[in-house]
């Protein structure tokens, strides 16, 4: 059994707003950890100055992907850019939760409501 | 005890999606909801990750425990194969240093201290008779009072 991780990347324009959507679908864990990583570096290393990552189908993710995902967000904030959690189920809030990851790291229901604070430049 | 069973496995972080599965299937069956579930399979995977990388060399096994009492008292327990000679005490001392630590910037040392301190009732650690460490931790079914308010 290996655990499997389906990924998609699109850039997104809304009301003059450009950002990387990034979905994400399955589960993360060290068995493919360095395959996510290979799909999401280029992607931090891109024009977008923010990284939204749309969490509504992602199944499981454990300590390890916590600390990778903590890890990025140190590296995209130095980099003056922002990683946005959206749409996250609430197994998976659940753990961002419990790991503090929702203190640092904003978390939208709805693009709409992202989109408007980032417009209000409330993050 | 109503219900005790017991698997070996190799020691290998590819086998964690298996542990996973046969975990999610314990836990749902026990008659934990699906956030308990979701809570204790985590746990289950960061003690499993733990006894891969710091109690084990490749090919070794790794012994998986699970108990549900006449109380509904789960136990979960992972013993490794000794592989770093770390005692109890030094793997304690270590949870309690990470738990001291906890920042939410931190990239690591979140399974035990964080995830299975907040999620399970109690956790213990002993040395096993193979010399590996055996890594336990209780959680009592909830009541549906209690559940419902959880």
């Amino acid at each position: 059994m290996t655990s499997i991780l389906q990924t998609n990347f699109e850039t997104k324009n809304i009301n003059d707003l450009q950002y990387a959507l990034i979905s994400l679908e399955g589960q993360i864990d060290e068995d493919n950890l360095r395959e996510f990583d290979e799909f999401v570096d280029p992607i931090t290393k891109s024009n977008h100055n923010y990284l939204v990552f749309s969490l509504e189908n992602l199944e499981f993710i454990n300590s390890k992907v916590i600390g990778y995902l903590a890890a990025m967000h140190i590296r995209l904030t130095e980099n003056k850019k922002q990683m946005i959690f959206m749409k996250t189920n609430p197994e998976i809030f659940d753990i961002l939760e419990l790991v503090g990851l929702t203190q640092i790291i904003p978390v939208f229901d709805t693009e709409t409501k992202m989109v408007e604070a980032i417009k209000n430049e409330e993050i | 005890m109503k219900i005790h069973k017991k698997i070996t496995i190799v020691a290998n972080l590819k086998n964690a999606a298996t542990v996973r599965a046969i975990t999610r299937e314990f836990f749902s069956s026990a008659g934990f909801d699906r956030k308990w579930t979701g809570r204790l399979v985590l746990i289950s995977e960061e003690l499993f990750i733990n006894a891969v990388e710091y109690g084990c060399r490749p090919n070794d096994k790794i012994n998986i425990e699970f108990s549900q009492s006449q109380d509904d008292e789960i136990c979960f327990t992972i013993t490794d194969a000794g592989a770093n000679g770390i005692t109890p005490a030094e793997l304690r001392n270590k949870i309690e240093y990470h738990g001291s630590t906890h920042s939410p910037k931190k990239t690591s040392g979140r399974g035990l201290a964080v995830i299975t301190h907040a999620w399970a009732d109690d956790y213990h650690i002993k040395q096993a008779r193979n010399g590996g460490l055996a890594i336990s931790f209780t959680k009592k079914l909830p009541s549906p009072l209690v559940s419902s308010k959880n």
